[in-house]
């Protein structure tokens, strides 16, 4: 083994460019995930959309289930999947329809049909999800309201949460 | 003086032996890493593209008039294959028939679209759209006709054709 200065010299430069090279191997590795974008509406894997979106049907079967027998109790269950700022949102609009199940004892037997991926980031998930909404009142035969429903799901501190519900 | 200058010597020799090491490592973790960001960049772009070719396809098949038919099913044929390609191509002079006996005008847009499924090759898709049918039944007056459709995608020559549309009742 040499001790020779060029040595030295030679082993200090490559020891750099040793570093150097490390250095864009982890700038490669910690880079940072894609962002959605207009061609770009999914951006994580389908294991994760997957997830997000069963959960988003189921927590949408469990919202929309609801009977005049114990709605105040089922609104208090339903609000438990909710972001705090929709579970909000929710409570007042069940709140104002309240009167008219208890006057018509309506009960609402909700199923999914089919659901899918609409945009999908590690932060937000929507999805589109086919429910059949089975409505009875007064112990009537119940009738099939077939709705498309966009959710959206928020990863929060407490897992992934409903934050919005549109119909049509 | 000189175990000094051999002491550095040999202590750039391990530095430099560690970092090749260190790099070896890192090289393959990138390579790894740029493999499976291929795979998924090219999922992710399979989400866009059968999203794209699903929300043409649908509407498409929501807006034909008895006026337009011809025209109308000629541009749900373009982006179909299989029976569903066929249906609108060997069948067309039926149904234009049908369509300027009844007088059917239909008109909507796609509201939502999403993804069932998707690999390589099949993917399946929602749409939900909303949108009007007229025809000498409705005399001539718009109806609401809201669709929750499935569609089949397969992958033909690197374009997402629709091989079935299936009303979801």
């Amino acid at each position: 083994m040499s001790g020779s200065v060029p040595l030295r010299r030679v082993l200090l430069v490559l020891a750099v460019l040793l570093v150097g090279l490390l250095g864009v191997e982890a700038w490669y590795l910690l880079g940072g995930t894609p962002q959605p974008g207009a061609d770009r509406p999914v951006v994580v894997g389908d294991l994760v959309a997957r997830s997000v979106v069963d959960a988003a049907a189921q927590d949408l079967t469990q919202i929309t289930s609801t009977s005049y027998r114990n709605y105040d109790d089922q609104v208090a269950e339903a609000t438990t999947v909710m972001t705090p700022e929709f579970a909000a949102t929710y409570r007042a609009t069940a709140a104002s329809l309240a009167p008219t199940f208890q006057e018509r004892q309506r009960e609402i037997a909700a199923e999914v049909v089919s659901s899918a991926v609409v945009r999908a980031t590690d932060r937000q998930v929507q999805a589109l999800v086919y429910l059949d909404s089975f409505v009875s009142e007064q112990g009537g035969e119940p009738v099939r309201l077939p709705y498309r429903t966009l959710v959206t799901m928020t990863k929060t501190g407490h897992g992934w949460l409903v934050s919005n519900i549109e119909t049509r | 003086m000189r175990e000094a200058r051999e002491g550095l010597s040999l202590a750039l020799w391990v530095l430099v032996g560690v970092l090749a090491v260190a790099c070896a490592v890192g090289g393959i973790q990138v390579a790894q890493a740029h493999d499976a960001r291929a795979r998924e960049s090219a999922q992710h772009a399979r989400y866009d593209a059968t999203l794209d070719a699903a929300t043409a396809e649908a509407t498409a098949f929501v807006n034909v008039s008895h006026e337009t038919a011809e025209d109308d099913l000629a541009r749900i044929a373009a982006g179909a294959t299989g029976p569903l390609k066929d249906r609108y191509t060997e069948d067309v002079r039926r149904i234009v028939r049908s369509l300027r006996r009844d007088q059917t005008a239909t008109a909507g847009e796609v509201v939502w679209a999403g993804v069932v499924r998707v690999d390589d090759a099949n993917a399946t898709v929602l749409v939900a759209t909303d949108g009007t049918r007229e025809d000498r039944r409705t005399q001539d007056e718009p109806e609401d006709r809201d669709l929750r459709l499935r569609l089949r995608l397969v992958e033909v020559d690197g374009a997402w054709l629709t091989s079935e549309i299936q009303v979801v009742d």
